[in-house]
């Protein structure tokens, strides 16, 4: 006997919600970059239930698509992280509004 | 058929003239070589003229000769072609030999004027489009002829650009043209809508086919373009301030080309015109008013070259009274004569303008006739011609035309008759305070009056010369004529039986009119019949009276001036038709044109402009609003739109 795939999709639509609340309010910049990793492992888990209902590969090979660009993404973000902070000594995004008009 | 296809230099050789001149004219010809070119080029083509001329009379019948298509139309193939009839022949043989001795005189004329080649170069230009028209085969090539010359005569108007006066006249006369042209192609199209065809000889085959007052439209149409190309009232303004061009310019225009235009239309295009008697009418009416209100109006004028421009208007009104009378050959005999001793005029006019600089009020002239013999013999011919006085050329051609309205119609006999009066009168005022009695002249400008060089005068003795002969060739003319302009000796193949019939019914009005076609035998009749000699003495009692009054003063010219102060405001002011026009179109058009400003331009197109850049600098404000510089703001607002699209995509499902 198997969990049905429903549920994880339940968790994968509770992650993904989790980290888009966390990006709304949240301010810290590393906070937002954490979420977004959230968001993005909560796409993974409906992809791999997803492969598993319908039987096919190719929502795996997308998972590790994902986790691979999930890791450069994550080395570039921290790295324009520290850039910012180097510049502004900060990492509120609240304070870093220099595109508004 | 023999090969004309020489003939196609006639319009050719005055165009490739004005295009090396154009070209090298100013780097390499200048001045006498550009002038030369352009004498050359219209006296090869008058050569050619005058040689096709007698070709056709030798052999008789009418030539097409296709030179190209220019643009197909549906079934119909629009072509430059070269019509050689006698009617067409003619007039070109007027414009091409008329207008070499005035290229002649131009080059004299013309010297040391700054502007030498470009003048050459729209000179030969004015006589190519002239020939287009005049040799076309159908209506679209005669527009384009037509609208040439409208063009070319604007340039040549303004030829003195950097003078104000010159300018305006020379937008004057594009304009008032333009309105005639409109009427003209209006009529062109209402003609192809009925015909489904261009052609002269195929719209006249179809003629019959065609209802009375569809014809009498398109008659009356294109006659609208020859009103305003002729300058007849009411859209003859342009005529006397063309007279700001260089007096060469004058004469060509006023002689042999773009005025005669209309007159050559008319008779070119007389099937049409002769089957509706309404079109006559209309054309006898208009040329006759024209005519007599024209007379009256050189009266009083003081400019030596608006007086011959006036006599002008006047003496294409007799041609179009001629032709509305249904005696076309008499209006085309009298456009040819009146062509020779026009140019005449006018050319004489010119040497005495180089003789005294320039002045144009004839108040301050006189005596000429001592320092400029030559001039003032050739000016007394023309204008004893013009006077209609025998055995001048005028005589032969305009006494005729006045005849004949006494048969057919007496108010418009009455008109004619005593426009002819006037005539005499006003062209004697002219020689007389000219070149006789009343010395005005500036003794500064006397010491410097000399008669004009041999390439002015000479022009002058052949153009006066052929004055005194060509009404003894009034004969020649009928016979030759005839097959075009006489629906009893047409040929079949250029109009066909039902279309002569309808002609017939038009001209009935001129049938019972028998006047001598022999130029003695006409001179004779009108030496013998009362009504030849009223004629006769009317022109001899004008001329009397200017006599009296300009040169004996008798008569005192200011008593008559303020007995009949009325009469001659009226006519000073030339009957008020600018003031009028000025009132009416000038400021009625300028009003016009300032409410359009305000409600077309300013409320509506400014308003839309400006009214969208308003509204996006609006609603860019309002919008920026949404741009908060708050990551969590803009993710609410994508997840917003995420799912109001996400909501859309499955309800839609």
């Amino acid at each position: 006997m198997s969990i049905p795939y429903e549920y994880y999709i339940v968790l994968s639509g509770l992650l993904m919600v989790l980290g888009l609340i966390g990006i709304i309010v949240r301010k810290n910049i590393i906070t937002i970059l954490i979420s977004t990793e959230l968001m993005l492992n909560s796409v993974n888990i409906a992809f791999v239930a997803f492969d598993m209902k319908l039987h096919d590969v190719a929502g795996q090979i997308f998972v590790f698509f994902i986790l691979t660009i999930a890791a450069a993404e994550a080395a570039i973000g921290l790295g324009l992280i520290m850039a910012i902070y180097r510049l502004k000594k900060d990492v509120d995004v609240e304070k870093l509004t220099e595109l508004k008009l | 058929m023999e090969n004309l296809n020489y003939l196609w230099i006639i319009p050719f050789s005055p165009l490739i003239a004005s295009i090396i001149i154009g070209i090298f004219g100013f780097k390499f010809l200048k001045e006498p070589l550009s002038g030369i070119v352009a004498v050359i080029g219209v006296a090869i083509s008058a050569v050619a003229a005058v040689i096709g001329f007698l070709h056709v009379h030798e052999h008789g019948g009418h030539y097409d000769l296709k030179l190209f298509t220019w643009m197909p139309l549906g079934d119909y193939n629009i072509s430059v072609s070269l019509f050689w009839d006698p009617l067409s022949a003619l007039m070109s043989c007027v414009v091409t030999v008329i207008s070499t001795f005035i290229f002649i005189f131009a080059t004299g004329y013309m010297r040391g004027e700054p502007g030498y080649p470009r003048f050459f170069a729209y000179l030969s230009l004015f006589v190519f489009m002239m020939l287009m028209l005049t040799l076309s085969d159908n209506l679209v090539q005669l527009f384009f002829g037509w609208e040439g010359v409208g063009l070319v005569s604007y340039l040549l108007i303004g030829y003195y650009h950097n003078k104000r006066s010159a300018v305006n006249a020379a937008f004057e006369s594009f304009i008032v043209n333009r309105v005639g042209d409109w009427s003209f192609l209006i009529g062109v199209l209402l003609a192809f809508v009925v015909f489904g065809t261009l052609d002269y000889l195929d719209i006249f085959a179809k003629l019959p086919e065609a209802g009375y007052w569809t014809i009498t439209a398109i008659a009356l149409l294109l006659f609208g373009g020859a009103v305003g190309k002729s300058a007849q009232i009411p859209l003859h303004i342009w005529l006397p301030n063309a007279m700001e061009g260089p007096t060469p310019v004058s004469a060509l225009i006023h002689a042999a080309t773009m005025v005669a235009a209309g007159v050559y239309m008319v008779a070119r295009l007389m099937p049409i015109f002769a089957s509706s008697s309404v079109a006559l009418d209309t054309v006898l009416y208009i040329g006759t008013a024209s005519a007599f209100v024209a007379a009256t109006i050189g009266l009083v004028q003081n400019d030596i070259k608006r007086i011959i421009a006036y006599s002008t208007m006047s003496q294409l009104g007799y041609m179009f009274a001629a032709e509305g009378l249904g005696r076309f050959i008499d209006g085309m005999f009298h456009l040819t004569s009146h062509a020779t001793f026009k140019a005449l005029l006018f050319l004489a006019a010119g040497s005495v303008l180089i003789g005294v600089h320039h002045i144009l009020n004839i108040w301050k002239m006189g005596q000429l006739r001592k320092y400029m013999p030559i001039t003032a013999a050739t000016f007394l011919v023309g204008a004893l011609s013009l006077a209609g006085i025998p055995p001048f050329a005028g005589f032969f051609s305009k006494d005729p035309i006045i005849e004949a309205a006494f048969h057919i119609n007496w108010v418009v006999w009455l008109f004619l008759w005593i426009g002819a009066g006037l005539t005499a009168f006003y062209i004697f005022r002219l020689y007389f305070l000219v070149f006789e009695d009343g010395d005005h002249l500036d003794p500064h400008i006397k010491k410097h009056v000399h008669e004009s060089p041999w390439n002015m005068t000479l022009p002058l003795i052949v153009l006066a010369t052929a004055t005194v002969v060509l009404g003894f060739f009034r004969e020649f003319f009928f016979e030759y004529l005839r097959p075009v302009l006489d629906p009893r000796a047409m040929p079949d193949t250029y109009a066909p039986e039902a279309t002569k019939r309808l002609m017939e019914e038009g001209l009935s009005r001129a049938e019972h009119v028998h006047i001598p076609e022999d130029a003695i035998e006409f001179l004779i009749e009108s030496l013998t019949s009362p009504l030849g000699i009223l004629t006769l003495l009317t022109a001899l009692g004008g001329i009397f009276a200017a006599y009296l009054i300009y040169q004996k003063q008798v008569i005192s010219y200011k008593w008559l001036g303020e007995t009949f102060k009325p009469l001659y405001n009226l006519f000073y002011n030339r009957w008020y038709f600018d003031h009028f026009y000025y009132a009416v179109f000038v400021r009625g058009y300028l009003k016009l044109s300032k409410y359009l400003w305000y409600v077309g331009d300013k409320l509506i197109i400014d308003g839309i402009v400006d009214g969208s850049g308003k509204l996006a600098v609006w609603t860019g404000h309002k919008l920026a609003l949404t741009q908060t510089g708050r990551i969590s703001a803009y993710v609410l607002q994508m997840l917003i739109a995420m799912a109001i699209f996400l909501g859309l995509f499955l309800l839609i499902k």
